[in-house]
């Protein structure tokens, strides 16, 4: 089975996400995150983050590649209950413990731990579904057909590529100070910070070197400041199914919008 | 002047270089970021020593202003590929990572110290401002922006979240910070790619 790289794996072609343009997927990234942020509420949060997680799974994200975020999302559920039980003042009917420094535990004191993961994470799986479905090119294209100056669009994608590019350098680094036997992450606090130095200090040098000869590259290949009506080699494709998207994600917004303003939902948490 | 002396001036004005120096500088501030292995949690989505910090005020001091558009971004792209925030609420979140490269940039340049630590009075710059003042306003703004959404339960964990990223932030400009600017600022400034101005 064919497959396409974007920025986090290789997507099957059979992924409907991957044709579907980029300046959709943005809008959708924005309407989940919108209405996520917009409502601190355990049900409607759940919802949010269901219609997140079903959207990764129409986008046919493999489920190994998102290990490490699923390790996250349990490690923070963890860490976010234990502060909230340490450390909250949400109101109650019912106060099961007060702690000596003036915060305590209520009925409501979970319900709000939950409710703040799951808007934390629909909006980061969403976040996630974009990055699995959308290539360099297409942000590219997406973010030049929003007007945006070619400048801005390159500064953003080199960006990008760089992470790439820098994370075999570092791995590189470290092999060379382990291949001679040295670990740089044991010790003490302060020398491990130490062994970082030693470490980073060849990765800005090459770091450096590498901004002249892309700056070379670019500038031979004609990169100019402030040149507009740029051509590209890749076409911008909208389908009905952008228009579609596009339209549910701005209809969602301004829904959430229209209820913020008349002052009906709980916009944001604020423990005081 | 000898050899090792020799300084490449850049043309004044913005150049593709300062495009491309940010874009790649962004891309290995990311790299740092997510590869920082002493970072343990303080309160939700701080960390107490967070190494990374260090190469930002550093950027900010080489290569002003693009180094805190750089480390607006490194942090972007960082905390969207391992999920710690967002991307909306990174592009609100990341600003602290600007202010805290752009204060000691702005420091450097408006009181003419030398960022290659060279007199007292340098260092007396870059002890205020990179590694005292720096970090402060950021730690106030990113912990209270996750304290509206949620993501800090209480105050009381909002002054944790700060007194634990300034502490631990002290730690890493002082140890890390100092030895790049000693040590690498003649390269950076050999190799052209010093911003004596704001923008160039």
């Amino acid at each position: 089975m064919s497959s396409r790289r974007s920025f986090l794996f290789y997507l099957p072609e059979t992924s409907p996400f991957l044709h579907v343009n980029a300046v959709s997927k943005l809008v959708l990234v924005l309407a989940v995150s919108v209405a996520a942020l917009s409502i601190l509420d355990f049900v409607f949060n759940l919802i949010i983050l269901l219609f997140a997680t079903v959207l990764l799974f129409v986008a046919r994200v493999p489920l190994r590649n998102l290990r490490m975020w699923l390790y996250g999302f349990a490690f923070m559920l963890i860490f976010l209950t234990t502060m909230y039980t340490l450390l909250s003042r949400v109101p109650g009917d019912v106060i099961y413990f007060r702690f000596p420094w003036g915060t305590f535990i209520s009925e409501n004191t979970m319900t709000r731990a939950l409710s703040v993961a799951f808007r934390i994470w629909s909006m980061i799986f969403i976040a996630l579904m974009f990055l699995s479905t959308t290539t360099d090119t297409d942000v590219i294209l997406a973010l030049a057909k929003l007007r945006l100056p070619f400048t801005f669009c390159f500064l953003f994608s080199l960006s990008l590529r760089s992470v790439l590019i820098f994370s075999d350098d570092w791995r590189t680094i470290l092999e060379a100070y382990w291949s001679k036997g040295v670990d740089v992450n044991k010790g003490s606090l302060i020398q491990r910070l130490r062994n970082y130095v030693s470490v980073v200090i060849p990765l800005i040098v090459i770091t450096l070197n590498k901004v002249k000869e892309v700056d070379f590259a670019a500038e031979s290949r004609g990169f100019k400041l402030g040149v507009r009506n740029r051509t590209y080699i890749d076409r911008f494709r909208w389908t009905p199914a952008d228009s579609f998207i596009t339209a549910g994600s701005v209809l969602a917004i301004a829904i959430v919008a229209v209820l913020a303003f008349q002052g009906r939902l709980s916009v944001l948490s604020i423990p005081l | 002047m000898t050899s090792s002396q020799r300084e490449i001036r850049v043309k004044r004005g913005v150049t593709p270089l300062h495009i491309v120096l940010t874009a790649i500088i962004a891309g290995v501030l990311a790299v740092m970021i997510l590869y920082s292995a002493i970072t343990t949690t303080v309160v939700p989505g701080v960390a107490a020593v967070y190494p990374a910090t260090a190469f930002e005020v550093v950027f900010g001091c080489w290569f002003g202003v693009w180094g805190g558009i750089a480390a607006y971004i490194g942090l972007i792209i960082a905390g969207t590929y391992a999920g710690w925030f967002p991307l909306p609420l990174g592009i609100v979140l990341a600003i602290s990572d600007f202010s805290a490269a752009v204060i000691p940039a702005a420091a450097f340049r408006l009181l003419k110290g030398d960022v290659g630590l060279k007199r007292g009075r340098d260092w007396a710059i870059y002890i205020v401002f990179g590694i005292v003042l720096s970090t402060v306003p950021s730690s106030v703004y990113y912990n209270l922006i996750n304290l509206y959404i949620g993501w800090i339960p209480s105050w009381e964990a909002f002054w944790v979240g700060v007194i634990s990223w300034n502490v631990g932030n002290f730690i890493v400009n002082t140890i890390i910070g100092i030895p790049l600017l000693k040590v690498v600022t003649p390269y950076v400034r050999r190799a052209g790619l010093y911003v004596e101005g704001w923008f160039s």
